[in-house]
């Protein structure tokens, strides 16, 4: 409320009359006057309650968006007091908007009943941001006493993850819902795929009917195509920050991007997804259908930070009670030593899992120095990896290793064919 | 703007002791200087150090006895003090007329304090720059008391409801 300048002024009133009295000296008494009056009519021309004159309107646009986008924030400041407002308005800067153009302070004298106006671009990262309030500090016209208000003018920018649109990915669970789809469900029934004949049984369309093998037989017989259900499909992003410790942070980004286009497939193939963000605490959206559950899944994704937790160290405490067994599971991770183990046990429980492992290799060592120990420590970290690459291969778990600088989609490909769908 | 009131207070206190060639006067631009450091990089400490500078050049002044020159360098420290804190975006001038009427009529009164020729007591002017203490406290307490009423009536306790 008072600022240093009239704290110091006020320190400079009082030497001086203590001296004035110590010295017995009038002049320096006189000179405590203008100084006195200075800060008392200082003081009387500060603005009395101006936040009740202020009025703030910011306009975000858009609201949300992709990350890699602009993000355009205006702002108008209007004075509707009676006075002059010497004010100095700023919004920001926010942690996560980097590189503003534009401007986001700004000072003036407003007059009474006129604006002030600023703006700025912004590109954001992936995250939601709560924009609450913008600053203004209202100056009087001596700058004795400085006020800082924060007039509330809330807004909230949605930055979903980038992610690949991936197309005539396969990944079948081993067990399929009721209700039609685009899995193969190994059932005989209506669908498009050719998938045997059997006996005619008295109640069925005769458009079914397999008249050449009527003819062969001299029986009834009527074809089947094999039918198309949906499935379960759970994506589970490893939010494990040891597990990106041990490669590079730089990878995080590049798995929440590989979980988005993962969920949002499956979506759109109509199947039935559910997300899990493992690693600090289970942070679990329920299984769900729709354009609506998709904008669920990526919110929660938009706001994916990497923690840590004692429990949640290793991947033991999946929530398998949260999938049923036969389910889809597609793992997003860099993954640790220990982890294979954990994989084939849910293997061995009829789950069909498939990890998509962003290369570290391929963002590089970010602030380390090419040295001859960190080339060895790469090559041994390398060795490793491809330890346990073959451990979980030969525990029946279907393994991508994604180099982030590449597109996903050809790699999901690869695996079309390789499962089997049991019923 | 306050750089060059704080060089013109800072002349007019070599110029009221009768321009002397005494090589300590050469001190007298660090006053300015440290002012000028403070506006260019933003050290509000350097600019304040500045003004008291400036604020016991003018009580030398008015010790070594030329009263109107001490409180002309006193009003020149007391305008560049409130120029240091003027936006550059905006009119100067605009800005510098309520810092220059405030000053202009705090030296008024300061003259006019120094013709009329009285006595007062030593424990009287003590009483009385202390009442004026209290009643410039009482009055800032209740001016920038913060917005909103105190509240009444009961709350209930913070602990889960069973």
């Amino acid at each position: 409320m008072i600022g240093p300048k009239a704290r110091l002024e006020f320190l400079v009133l009082v030497v001086l009359l203590l001296l004035g009295l110590a010295l017995r000296h009038p002049g320096l008494l006189l000179l405590a006057i203008p100084v006195a009056w200075h800060l008392t009519l200082g003081f009387a021309l500060v603005p009395l309650n101006p936040e009740r004159s202020l009025r703030v309107q910011r306009t975000v646009q858009p609201v949300r968006l992709v990350e890699g986008g602009i993000v355009r924030v205006a702002i108008e400041v209007k004075n509707l007091g009676k006075t002059k407002l010497n004010i100095h308005v700023c919004d920001g800067p926010y942690p996560g908007f980097s590189g503003a153009r534009g401007q986001w302070h700004k000072t003036a004298l407003l007059p009474p009943g006129k604006s002030l106006s600023l703006s700025y671009e912004v590109c954001p990262a992936r995250g939601i941001y709560s924009l609450r309030a913008v600053s203004v500090e209202v100056r009087d016209p001596l700058g004795l006493a400085p006020r800082r208000l924060d007039l509330p003018c809330p807004a909230e920018v949605l930055v979903l993850p980038r992610y690949e649109d991936l197309s005539r990915m396969e990944l079948a669970a081993r067990r399929t819902l009721a209700m039609p789809g685009t899995v193969r469900a190994r059932r005989g029934c209506v669908g498009l795929e050719f998938y045997g004949v059997r006996e005619y049984r008295p109640g069925e369309s005769i458009r079914r009917l397999a008249w050449k093998a009527l003819a062969r037989r001299d029986e009834l017989v009527i074809v089947e195509f094999e039918e198309e259900r949906v499935a379960e499909v759970a994506v589970v992003l490893d939010v494990r920050a040891r597990a990106y410790w041990t490669t590079s942070p730089e990878l995080f980004p590049w798995a929440v991007r590989a979980a988005a286009a993962l969920s949002q497939y499956h979506l759109g193939q109509g199947h039935r997804v559910a997300l899990l963000k493992y690693g600090a605490y289970l942070d679990w959206v329920f299984p769900g259908y729709g354009r609506r559950h998709g904008e669920r899944i990526l919110r929660e994704l938009a706001r994916a930070e990497l923690g840590e937790s004692e429990i949640f160290a290793d991947l033991d405490h999946l929530p398998t009670r949260l999938l049923p067994p036969g389910s889809l599971l597609l793992l997003v991770s860099p993954l640790l030593f220990g982890d294979e183990e954990t994989l084939g046990k849910l293997v061995a429980r009829g789950y069909h899992v498939v990890v998509v492992m962003p290369d570290p290799s391929s963002v590089g060592l970010v602030g380390v120095e090419r040295t001859p120990e960190v080339e060895l420590a790469q090559k041994i970290m390398a060795l490793e990896r491809g330890i346990l690459l073959r451990r979980l291969r030969r525990s029946g778990v279907a393994v991508v290793v994604w180099d982030v600088g590449r597109p996903l989609s050809p790699l999901a490909r690869k695996l079309r064919g390789s499962v089997r769908v049991w019923r | 703007m306050a750089l060059i009131l704080a060089f013109l207070a800072g002349g007019l206190a070599w110029l009221g002791q009768g321009h002397p060639l005494h090589p300590a006067w050469a001190g007298l631009a660090l006053v300015p200087l440290s002012w000028a450091a403070g506006l260019r990089f933003g050290l509000r400490r350097l600019v304040g150090l500045g003004f008291v500078g400036l604020v016991a050049l003018a009580a030398y002044c008015t010790m070594a006895g030329g009263i109107p020159t001490g409180l002309g360098v006193l009003g020149l420290a007391l305008m560049a003090w409130d120029a240091s804190t003027f936006s550059m975006t905006e009119d100067v001038l605009k800005q510098i007329f309520p810092s220059a009427l405030v000053v202009g009529t705090g030296l008024a009164l300061a003259f006019a304090f120094s013709i009329p020729r009285f006595s007062l007591n030593f424990w009287a002017l003590l009483g009385g720059l202390l009442l004026t203490w209290l009643a410039v406290w009482a009055w800032l307490r209740e001016a920038f008391q913060p917005p909103g009423g105190k509240a009444n009536g009961n709350r209930s306790a913070s602990e889960s409801m069973r």
